[in-house]
């Protein structure tokens, strides 16, 4: 019964009220009870959040949050033009390849969040994740420059444990960024 | 305002268009895959921005807000799936930099 | 207003053909999955063109179902390349 928070409830009754295009009583009754049933029989693995001890919880703050929005929806924009320009004008001397990025921070949303927006974002996909702290492995189209790379994902990282992070991720980070 | 639609969707249906041009002549598996991932990302949203930009009603506005939700949500899952079947598969694919066999061979 | 339709549902035919080229010639199972999901994203798009020519939303939760389609379909067959990659042939 842990993951029934009270976030995971109101966004699920949220999808469930639009979908259904109409707010009524019968709606959101419908969808409380519909996403308290779903997340109290969920059996997938969950990543600890927002039910660990108060040093792993995440933290969320609303500025850096909305940065953080504006960010990847930027870095999308960009990512998808540039990879689009490049279909066009520069053909088939593409430059694949596998670089391994790894984590400073060991908060598990973080990672989680981190390889889906790289995946997002067209130009970088991750394959695999492993260890604790996470070593993400991204595939990178047209590579030409390793550490570029690996700096922009490190500026993503701190951008998002800025937004989310645990107190235990925030501290990591400030002894990362200081020497 | 509806020209202004109109541009954006003639914009998605060229990056869909691009996408597609990228999947057909593209030499290597990767290089399309990252170009098929341009078609739900920008595509999708720049068409579901001109359709917001039309109709003016709420139920479309959060129909399309629903669609762009999930097809991002969901299009990272297939595209990192797919991924790792295509790298288990042909590994020597690969023109550069490979440190996913370096440290599975090493550690 | 048709004549942005127009010219985008062009578009998107063109975007269809390209896909469609990689259904048939692609070497690998990875190939046509990647072609199978561009052609729902275009059949996506479409539907999305239609409806602001008609101004009427009925067809719209379609797009949804699409959508969600495209999602199951891709990651299954994503699991299944992965499979029979093992079993040995892969292609």
């Amino acid at each position: 019964m842990r993951r029934v928070t009270l976030s995971a409830v109101v966004w699920l009754t949220a999808l469930w009220v639009m979908l259904w295009n109409d707010l009524s009583i019968a709606n959101a009754a419908s969808g409380i009870v519909l996403s308290i049933v779903l997340l109290a029989a969920n059996r997938l693995p969950f990543a600890t959040g927002a039910t660990s001890g108060s040093d792993h919880r995440l933290r969320i703050s609303p500025l850096y949050f909305a940065y953080f929005i504006v960010y990847v929806v930027v870095q999308l924009v960009r990512s998808n033009l540039s990879l689009a320009r490049k279909i066009l004008t520069r053909t088939n001397t593409v430059k694949a390849g596998v670089i391994a990025v790894p984590m400073r921070t060991s908060g598990e949303m973080t990672t989680l969040v981190m390889s889906n927006v790289i995946t997002l974002t067209p130009g970088t996909i991750t394959v695999e994740a492993k260890g604790s702290p996470a070593v993400l492995y991204v595939n990178v189209l047209h590579l030409d420059d390793v550490e570029r790379v690996r700096s922009e994902l490190h500026q993503l990282e701190f951008v998002c444990v800025r937004a989310f992070g645990s107190r235990s991720a925030r501290s990591q980070l400030q002894e990362v960024r200081l020497p | 305002m509806d020209v202004i639609a109109g541009l954006f969707m003639v914009f998605g249906a060229a990056l869909v268009l691009i996408a597609g041009i990228g999947v057909a002549r593209s030499w290597s598996i990767y290089a399309r895959m990252h170009s098929a991932a341009i078609a739900p990302t920008l595509g999708v949203i720049s068409v579901a921005v001109g359709l917001a930009l039309t109709i003016r009603s709420t139920a479309a506005f959060v129909t399309a807000f629903l669609v762009v939700i999930l097809l991002l949500v969901t299009g990272p899952v297939g595209s990192h799936l797919l991924t790792r079947a295509v790298y288990r598969q042909t590994q020597s694919a690969l023109d550069s930099v490979d440190e996913l066999a370096r440290d599975e061979s090493s550690g | 207003m048709t004549a942005f339709s127009a010219i985008a549902f062009v578009l998107l035919v063109g975007g269809s053909v390209c896909f469609l080229t990689r259904l048939f010639r692609g070497p690998s199972i990875a190939d046509r999955v990647i072609a199978l999901d561009g052609l729902l994203v275009s059949v996506i798009c479409g539907i999305m063109i239609e409806v602001t020519r008609e101004q009427s939303i009925t067809s719209l939760d379609t797009v949804l179902i699409v959508a969600l389609a495209a999602f199951i379909g891709t990651s299954v067959l994503a699991r299944y390349a992965e499979r029979r990659c093992e079993e040995g042939d892969g292609n």
